[in-house]
């Protein structure tokens, strides 16, 4: 299968005032046509970034793309244009973000936000513009839509104006959706309706996903592949159930056993020791090795990305190319 | 067992003023919540953003006065006590607040935010402070040559620690927790929830645990409440709350909660619609306007907090009502 989107060897670097930081060293993925990748990683791990650096959208004069590229639909984003870029955004990849309120306009209504996009991408005339957005409401669950496109977002709960930013982000029709944490502001109850309707969406339109999280479990639920990211690298990539079922990297391991269950009762959470480390001061070799359990000498160099497995990769000494000569004594660990 | 805080009918409201000749409404941000907390248990409060589990925390260690009902610490009524009776107390009765960045002084060294509960209360000579305070920085795992630094030099986690460390420096027996991880990334969140297990497990502490997070409040606590603008919906040991939950929302609550596990898809109820403005809530039971089994009752009579079993189960909803 083609994919739609590839991320290869991505370097994002950032101007910071002692001397430059890379937020993200080295990053490749792949998004196939109608498939929901998951970018899973905690604070600081690059995956926000990533995201901007594909929408084109990195801070100017501070961020830029100093290595690699992104190739969607097989054209780079760096030889684009201001004008191709701005066709392809909203176009062809849209976005929605975290914090709806903030993404929003709050001078302007609803109607007038979702309006001026379809006119601007679509061509369409002030009337038909109207029209259409009042139809996207619809679309995304929003009762009494022709009252709603005369609101301010002010006047929509944090569920409602999440509606709104994935009207708008559909409203065009685009290939590629990249998603933000788009429910970590919001109530589980409403978190639900939300993920229902992105899967209803995504069903409905073949609409491929970025799903960029930290939540697992919402990972599990939503997303075909998933690729965790750890300080600015991708340290695993695996189908989600391969993923859940087999971890191979200590940290992924680490970040499973330290959820607490819904559905059993452990006494102590497993967790992690220490903290992730700051993009100024990276450890030298494998990034994750003064927070791991099993480091060793090895660990002192930078582990590659290695394929374990059916579409599952790994960056990890323990772990050997095919995947199966170390699993034994390292299961045992855990 | 004795109950060490019970909390009667606790009431909070809070003023909203009309516009010009329209009378001043109220938002009834806690509205007559009911329960207990055994001594050297955890008390979990879960519920949805505006319903009332903070505002329910800070009112009943009088942070915030309380519009109505009764606080009982250790046979002592709260509400009755003058503000310099209350202060003494306070020793007793501590909080830690979910964001450990707004929560600490950036101008306070850590030495100083720590000394200042001992200065207030009086606590010790100098020296002996100095040496609390390395003390409970080791207790809670920072060490004591964290002490000259800033809170700017402190990542999210190590910052809880120094909220925890602060609510524990005056041996407190009731620690009010609110929201004290969600601020935090995964692998950290298990790292704070460890040492508070392992706080109360050395200090005998009580702890009532506020959180949105559903498997953070199972994990932590041994019985659970469950809170719907404003108030109690269901009162009951977590393990009958999470295996048997009576009321609709609990219901609806825990089917929404994402499951770390791609192969369990569970049966969902998708809730319509929205948490209703408490400035007006609804009639009869507040949450009849989303409640997949509403009946005529309850959009007129408001449902009581009753048991459902004699094994200290409470669920405020008509359908368990005979």
């Amino acid at each position: 299968m083609q994919p739609i989107l590839q991320v290869e060897d991505l370097h994002i670097s950032f101007r910071g005032e002692d001397g430059d930081l890379n937020p993200v060293s080295g990053i490749d993925f792949r998004v196939h046509a109608g498939e929901t990748l998951g970018i899973v990683g905690e604070s600081g791990c690059g995956k926000s970034v990533t995201s901007l650096a594909i929408m084109g959208l990195l801070p100017k004069g501070i961020g830029r793309v100093s290595g690699g590229r992104i190739l969607f639909q097989d054209k780079s984003i760096a030889d684009m244009s201001q004008t191709d870029l701005q066709k392809l955004r909203g176009n062809e990849i849209a976005m929605i973000f975290q914090e709806p309120m903030t993404s929003l306009n709050p001078v302007y209504t609803i109607g007038e936000q979702l309006g001026e996009q379809i006119r601007l991408h679509l061509g369409l005339g002030k009337r038909e513009a109207r029209e259409r957005a009042i139809e996207m409401l619809r679309m995304v669950g929003i009762p009494r839509a022709e009252e709603i496109v005369k609101e301010y977002p002010h006047q929509l709960s944090g569920g409602m104006r999440q509606r709104v930013m994935i009207a708008m982000a559909m409203s065009c029709d685009p290939k590629l959706l990249i998603a933000d944490e788009p429910t970590t502001a919001l109530d589980v109850t409403i978190q639900a309706q939300i993920l229902d309707l992105m899967r209803e969406l995504k069903e409905k339109r073949g609409t491929s996903i970025i799903f960029i999280t930290h939540d697992l479990g919402v990972v599990a639920e939503m997303c075909d592949r998933v690729v965790v990211m750890y300080a600015g690298q991708v340290i695993e990539e695996a189908a989600v159930r391969e993923l859940f079922q087999n971890p191979q990297h200590p940290y992924t391991k680490g970040l499973i056993a330290s959820i607490p269950s819904l559905h059993q009762q452990q006494r102590r959470l497993n967790s992690i020791r220490g903290t992730v480390p700051h993009p100024s001061a990276m450890p030298g070799g494998c990034r994750f090795a003064p927070r791991c359990d099993y480091v060793r000498d090895e660990c002192s160099r930078i582990p590659p990305l290695l394929g374990v497995g059916e579409g599952h990769k790994c960056r990890c000494w323990l772990v050997k190319e095919g995947g199966e000569e170390h699993r034994g004594s390292f299961a045992a660990g855990t | 067992m004795e109950a060490l805080l019970q909390v009667r009918d606790l009431k909070k409201y809070f003023p909203v003023k009309g516009k010009w000749f329209q009378p001043t409404t109220h938002v009834k941000a806690v509205d007559g919540v009911t329960f207990s907390i055994q001594k050297g248990e955890t008390v979990g409060l879960v519920g949805e953003s505006g319903c009332g589990k903070s505002t329910t925390g800070r009112a009943l260690l009088h942070l915030l006065p309380p519009t109505g009902g009764e606080v009982i610490y250790n046979g002592r009524n709260l509400t009755k006590l003058s503000t310099s009776e209350l202060r003494v107390l306070r020793r007793e009765l501590q909080i830690v607040f979910q964001d450990p960045y707004a929560s600490l002084d950036p101008r306070m060294k850590i030495r100083d935010v720590l000394l200042e509960p001992l200065e207030i209360h009086g606590i010790g000579t100098k020296q002996e402070r100095l040496k609390k305070v390395e003390e409970i920085l080791e207790i809670v795992g920072l060490g004591g040559h964290y002490a000259n630094r800033y809170p700017h030099e402190f990542s999210g986690g190590q910052r809880q620690r120094i909220g925890i460390a602060r609510s524990l420096i005056l041996r407190p027996s009731l620690i009010v927790a609110d929201e004290p991880v969600s601020a935090l990334d995964v692998s950290i969140q298990s790292q704070i929830l460890n040492l508070l297990q392992d706080l109360q497990e050395q200090f005998d502490l009580t702890y009532l645990f506020i959180s949105h997070d559903l498997s953070v409040v199972k994990h932590i606590s041994d019985r659970v409440g469950v809170m719907y603008l404003g108030r109690l919906v269901e009162f009951a040991p977590k393990e009958s709350l999470y295996s048997a939950p009576a009321h609709p929302y609990t219901q609806a609550l825990l089917s929404a909660a994402p499951v770390a596990n791609p192969d369990a898809r569970p049966q969902r109820i998708i809730l319509k619609g929205d948490v209703p403005n408490p400035a007006n809530p609804p009639s009869g039971c507040a949450f009849h306007t989303r409640c997949p089994h509403v009946m005529e009752a309850c959009k007129s009579v408001r449902p009581e907090l009753a048991p459902v079993d004699g094994q200290g189960h409470w669920v405020a909803c008509h359908l368990h009502q005979q």
